[in-house]
Formats: C-alpha cells, sequence, structure tokens
C-alpha cells in the first residue's frame, strides 16, 4: 500500500538583488533625509536662526498714556482717548470700485471726493492716511464698508482731547499731532505728562500677539504722571464770563484776568480774550496757542506801578504817610513837562492820596524822594525785570531800564513812578499786590498743585522768593488801597460809600499808553489790580482790558469786570459783609458799578 | 489509496503553539529599543500637551489684555463724557434751557449760626465770671 503524505510547500524564494536594490532605495532616502537635516540644522544652523529671528522675533513698543490734567476739584482739563484713524492700502483697492467707495468716504470724512480717489489709486505708496481721530460714529459707518474692503484699515490711535473746550485753553496750552506739548502747562510739562514708551522683544504671532511659549524680554510702558492744577473752575469761570463781556461790550482789542492766592502764590484763575479751542488750536494763528498773554505779553502798567512807588518810599524810610508834596497838575521837569492825567491838581497831597487821586505829579515827586538806587532796588526785589519762575512756558521778563542801563536819564525816575517806560507783565503786576496782601512776603507762583503717578503723590509747596517790603508797610499800603477803592464810588464826595458794600477791599486803576513808532498809540489800556478781602487777602485779582473803543481811559472797562468779579468770588467764599461796611443806598455784597 | 497520516491533536498542537508564543515577544535588543521608544513618545505628548495648553493659555492672555484695552478706551470715553457734562459752561447753558437764572447779589441772606462748641464755651464763661471770686 502506497502511502501518500502532504505535498509539502516550496519555499518562496525572493531573489537577492530585489532585496538589496530595495535596501538601497532606502539607505539613499535616509541617507538624504539626515543629510538635508545635517545642513540645515548644522550647517546653516546659524543663519537660518538669524532669518528666523528676525521674521518671527519682532520688537513691539508698548505706547504710554499720556498724564491726565485735572483742575483743583478734580474736573478733567485733558485727557487722551483713543480714537479711530482712517488708513488706506491702495494695493488692495478694489480700483473698479475705487470712485465709488471715494464718493461714500468723501462724505463721511468730509473731505473732497478727487482727493480721496487720488489717494485710494496711489499704488506707489503702501499705507496713506485718509483720516485720523474720527468721531465714534463715523467711525462705525467705515467699520461697514471695511468689510467689504479689505483695504480700508482703521486703527486706533491717541487723541488728546480738552472736555472744557476752550476754559483755561492759554493756561493748559495745547499738544501738537505728534502728542507733543506745544504751550501753557502741556508744555511745560511735557516730559512729564508723555510717559515713557514700553517695549516687548518676542517671537510673535500673525495677529502680532506675543507667543508666551517662547522666551521674552519686556520693558514695561511707563504712563505719564496725572496733574492736579491750582486752577478753581468756578473762579475760572467767572473771570472767563466776566471778560469775554467786557471785550465785547466795550469792542476791546483783548484782555487779560489773573486771579492769585496771596498767601501761596498759587494761580486760581487765569483768562485771556480771545481765546482758541485747543481741540482745534491748528485753526488759529500761532501767536493765539502758542503766546499766553497773562504771562507772554508785556505793557506799561500805568498808574497801578504807584503801589510800588508808594511802598518803595515808605520801605526806605524816604518819606512817612504824613509827607506832603505840592501837586498842582502838572510839573515841569528835564525841559518837559509832565502832568496828571487830566491835568488837574490837588494841592498837598500825601503818599495815601497820590494813590487816591492817581496822581502823576504827587507820584514823581516822592519817588524823588525815594531816590533811583532805592527805588530800583525795591522795583527788583518786587520781581520785575525777570520772570517770576511760574511754572508755565512761554514767559517773558519784562523791562526794567534802571540806573545800570546805558540809556537810563533821570526822567526815567519820574516817568517810571507812575508806570510809564517801563513794562511788566500781568503776572507781575499781580503778583506784587499779592505781596502787599500777604503782610510783604513775595510768593512764587504756581499752577501746578499736584503730580501723581500711580499713587505716589507729589504736591507743590508754595514758595517764598523773597520779601520786598515789611509787614507794617504791606498793612499801610492795604489801608491807603481801600480808601483807592472806595473813592471811585464817592460820588457826592462824602467817602461814606464802599466799592463793596459790607466788606474792605483794595484796588488800584491804572491807564497805560501804548508805545507805537516810537511814540504812544492814541489806544490805552485800562487796568485794575487789588485785593479782597483787604485785611486777610483770599485773592489778587488783575484786570487788564486792551484798546477799549468806547472808553478813553480804560478805567471805566476795567473797574466793573473787578467789581462784578470779586462780588461773585467773596460769595463763593462764603464771606458774610460786615453791615457796618454799607453806605446809604447800597446793598451789602452788591457791588457799587461805576455810571449805575 | 492515500491517507492523511497527519495526527491531528488539537489541544496538544494548541498547547504546543501556546508554549512557543513566547518566542515571539523574545525581543532580546528590540525591547528595549521599543521601551525607548514608547518612553520617549510619551515624554514627548506630555511636553505637547503642556506646551500646547500654554499656548493656548497665552492666546487667552493676549485676549484678555485686548478686552483689557477696548474696556480702557470705553473708560476714556465715558470719563470724557462725564467731564464734558459736568463742564461749568455746559451746566450754565442747561441751566438757562430750563428758565433758571443766577441769583442775584442781593437775593443772598447771610445767617450767623453759632456751633454748639463755641455755645458751650460762653455758657462755661459767663458761669465763670458769675461764680465769686475768691
Amino acid at each position: 500500500m502506497a502511502i501518500r503524505t502532504a505535498k509539502t510547500n516550496q519555499p518562496i524564494t525572493i531573489r537577492r538583488w530585489r532585496m538589496n536594490a530595495v535596501l538601497l532605495a532606502a539607505v539613499l532616502a535616509i541617507g538624504g533625509v539626515c543629510f538635508r537635516l545635517g545642513n540645515l540644522q548644522i550647517i546653516q544652523h546659524d543663519s537660518l536662526s538669524k532669518q528666523a529671528r528676525g521674521e518671527i522675533n519682532q520688537q513691539i513698543q508698548i505706547a504710554p498714556r499720556r498724564g491726565t490734567i485735572r483742575d483743583r476739584a478734580g474736573n478733567v482739563l485733558a485727557l487722551d482717548v483713543d480714537r479711530e484713524s482712517l488708513f488706506v492700502v491702495p494695493q488692495q483697492i478694489d480700483q473698479q470700485n475705487a470712485p465709488r467707495l471715494a464718493l461714500m468716504l468723501a462724505s463721511l470724512l468730509g473731505r473732497p471726493a478727487p482727493e480721496i480717489l487720488s489717494a485710494l489709486q496711489d499704488q506707489t505708496k503702501y499705507w496713506v492716511p485718509l483720516k485720523r481721530w474720527l468721531d465714534p460714529e463715523i467711525a462705525r459707518q467705515i467699520q461697514k464698508l471695511a468689510g467689504d474692503e479689505p483695504g480700508l484699515r482703521l486703527m486706533y490711535e491717541p487723541r488728546r482731547v480738552y472736555p472744557q473746550g476752550n476754559l483755561g485753553a492759554h493756561t493748559i496750552g495745547a499738544v501738537n499731532f505728534e502728542n507733543v506739548g506745544i504751550s501753557g502747562v502741556e508744555g511745560y510739562y511735557d516730559d512729564v505728562l508723555k510717559g515713557v514708551t514700553g517695549t516687548i522683544t518676542a517671537e510673535v504671532d500673525a495677529q502680532q500677539n506675543p507667543i508666551w511659549i517662547a522666551p521674552q524680554q519686556s520693558v514695561p510702558a511707563s504712563n505719564g504722571a496725572d496733574l492736579e492744577l491750582t486752577i478753581d473752575p468756578l473762579v475760572q469761570h467767572v473771570i472767563e464770563t466776566e471778560l469775554k463781556a467786557a471785550v465785547e461790550k466795550h469792542s476791546a482789542s483783548s484782555g487779560t484776568v489773573i486771579v492769585l492766592d496771596p498767601r501761596t502764590g498759587a494761580i486760581r484763575g487765569m483768562a485771556s480774550y480771545p481765546t482758541f479751542d485747543p481741540n482745534r488750536y491748528n485753526d488759529y494763528k500761532p501767536e493765539m496757542y502758542n503766546v499766553n498773554p497773562a504771562i507772554g505779553k508785556v505793557y506799561e502798567p500805568g498808574s497801578t506801578f504807584k503801589i510800588v512807588t508808594i511802598s518803595a518810599g515808605l520801605q526806605t524810610h524816604s518819606f512817612t504817610i504824613e509827607t506832603q508834596v505840592d501837586d498842582e497838575g502838572v510839573i515841569a521837569r528835564y525841559d518837559t513837562t509832565l502832568g496828571n492825567f487830566d491835568q488837574n491838581g490837588h494841592g498837598m497831597i500825601t503818599p495815601g492820596d497820590v494813590l487816591k487821586f492817581s496822581s502823576n505829579v504827587g507820584a514823581l515827586q516822592f519817588n524823588e524822594m525815594t531816590g533811583p538806587d532805592k527805588f530800583y532796588q525795591i522795583v527788583h526785589d518786587y520781581g520785575f525785570g525777570k520772570p517770576t519762575g511760574v511754572d508755565l512756558a512761554g514767559e517773558e521778563s519784562g523791562i526794567v531800564h534802571d540806573t545800570k542801563e546805558p540809556d537810563w536819564s533821570p526822567i526815567t525816575l519820574d516817568t517810571n513812578a507812575y508806570g510809564q517806560s517801563i513794562a511788566v507783565t500781568p503776572l507781575q503786576l499781580v503778583r506784587m499786590a499779592a505781596a502787599v496782601g500777604n503782610g510783604g512776603k513775595l510768593m512764587r507762583p504756581y499752577i501746578l498743585q499736584k503730580r501723581c503717578r500711580g499713587d505716589i503723590c507729589e504736591t507743590t509747596q508754595p514758595h517764598q522768593d523773597g520779601q520786598p517790603i515789611s509787614p507794617e508797610v504791606a498793612a499801610t499800603m492795604r489801608k491807603m488801597l481801600v480808601v483807592s477803592a472806595n473813592h471811585y464810588t464817592d460820588q457826592d464826595g462824602t467817602a461814606s460809600t464802599f466799592m463793596m458794600p459790607g466788606y474792605q477791599v483794595a484796588a488800584k486803576t491804572g491807564t497805560s499808553s501804548i508805545p507805537e513808532n516810537g511814540g504812544y498809540s492814541s489806544d490805552v489800556i485800562g487796568s485794575v489790580v487789588g485785593l479782597a478781602p483787604a485785611d486777610t487777602p483770599r485773592y489778587a485779582i488783575l484786570v487788564k482790558i486792551d484798546r477799549p473803543q468806547d472808553d478813553i481811559w480804560g478805567v471805566l472797562t476795567a473797574l466793573p469786570v473787578y467789581e462784578a468779579i470779586i462780588e461773585q468770588l467773596l460769595r463763593y467764599e462764603r464771606i458774610a459783609p460786615d453791615p457796618s461796611l454799607v453806605g446809604p443806598g447800597q446793598v451789602a455784597g452788591v457791588a457799587f458799578r461805576n455810571g449805575q | 489509496m492515500a491517507v492523511n497520516i497527519r495526527q491531528l491533536f488539537p489541544l496538544q498542537q494548541a498547547r504546543v503553539r501556546r508554549s512557543q508564543l513566547a518566542r515571539y515577544l523574545s525581543l532580546d535588543g528590540g525591547r528595549y529599543l521599543i521601551a525607548a521608544a514608547v518612553i520617549l513618545s510619551l515624554m514627548s505628548l506630555i511636553s505637547l500637551g503642556q506646551t500646547g495648553r500654554l499656548a493656548t493659555q497665552g492666546y487667552e492672555l493676549a485676549q484678555m489684555q485686548a478686552e483689557r484695552t477696548q474696556l480702557l478706551r470705553q473708560r476714556s470715553a465715558l470719563q470724557l463724557q462725564l467731564s464734558e457734562a459736568a463742564s461749568l459752561l455746559k451746566i450754565d447753558q442747561h441751566a438757562s434751557t430750563l428758565g433758571l437764572r443766577p441769583m442775584t447779589p442781593d437775593q443772598a441772606h447771610y445767617v450767623t449760626v453759632v456751633s454748639p462748641d463755641s455755645r458751650e464755651q460762653a455758657t462755661g464763661d459767663r458761669q465763670q465770671s458769675a461764680a465769686p471770686q475768691p
């Protein structure tokens, strides 16, 4: 019997060369990969790393926020808000749609359509600004357009905004389009307000967001310091309202009012008219927003300077309050005739009478008793002829021709006695009055009350610059100035009325001529400087009205403004009137208005 | 006649196959390679997971910063509105449209109020002066 066994399978043989070929191909492929890897990772490591870092690593600047400016009550005077600005990338604009787009944008942006069309079609430029700082509503409407048009880009940019409009414009100043302060507080404190730009150097993604897993270097931004000014909002509002009304009523060319706290030198109000809106400063001429007339323009102070003349004589014991000189209305000096404003004489007059009658003849005679050396010493002690040091940009020094000047002559001493041939800034003059109200202490005027960076605040300390007159002379001057103030209301010669019934207020008026073409113009500057209340003054005030057209003396323009201001400020300070200081027919707290 | 003489012992054969199974698992040096690959893979997965989480958190952080920036913008805008509304000029104008007018100086009435402290002091002074002197 035959035994059948299962057929055994034949072994599968693969020809060796095919295996070798596959193996070789695999080895070559892997070898190629390894070679490429080695080339990229080792040989070209440095150059490729550098290239990658250059593309991925970026330094992003972190813009600091400009500090906020507030007044004494905490109201915001200037702050940064982010507003969207419209830019266009012409290469990404659908040029067939460009004319239609230009028309739509023209109505939104308020710019001519051809101008916008030209920007949309300018292929030579990559990034073209169309309009900066759009109103939020307009930005929203353009956002809808930008959704369909990738070439329109909206980017946030910080914009300096002044919510109070032109209130205190000359004092606060303005910033230009590069956010650099150019005048006022914005200019003087620009370094403090602008802060320090920060940077992040890191790998970024396509949206320019830093990738946190990669190492990064960051320098945080330091926002600008917030400033609080000494300006009182109500004082500022009152003086601006009264000044504007007076300038317009009398068709004057301009005016300035300053209110100082005599005890510290803090500026409670500083106004000039005409003024400007810092939100659109470039709509005005540069001399409007670059110059603060309160500190940047000089003028001859006129009879208000008699306060210096009399106080200089009393301080240097050149005469006393009982010394008398003969005022005949005119006087001859150095081949020239000098006289009172109305050429009327007042007979034998005391220093107090010089202020009361505003006698030029009396003033120059008393000044001759004082002598040039002592007089000019006191003038310089009062700070005239040099900047006050106030923390505002653009302060002038004024002009004082003393004996050291080569062109000084003795007649200059005489004319200086009644405030001519000498030039001062309004701030210098009101500071002088403040010294009289502060026991003779001359305080440095300042506008910055406090600066804060985060929670760390630094408060300005009042600084005394000098003591031109003693407290006794200052008290005497205040008494004489009260008589001078009340004299303006004394219509019947009984001296029974008061400029501000219920209060003792001090005031001295002045009419200054305006130098022009080597001589003097027919126009004048009317001014009043004073203290309220006179015994413990809370305010030193200067009112100056330039070239009023219906008042040849200027005084009748400036005096009612002064009275209206002190009327409101005394009420604001809650100072009760004294019934014993109310004259017949007068009402306590109601200023006697000249001409009424 | 052809016969299949192969003996079939299913259980035995299965037992033999099972006993030989370990042969397939005896990798010798290869086991270490596989173990290393597994460990490396695990480490890579963990690292990848952490990196992914960090990247996600970084993205969320960037989103929150963008949100913060937006809120700060809104805050500035509101501060601006508040400042404009608090402007004395605006208040003056608004008051005028409501028919209000500033108080005239003669309408001010000043009332002197004696504070309790000064009243007590004054009373104390009077009692002291009324007391018999030694």
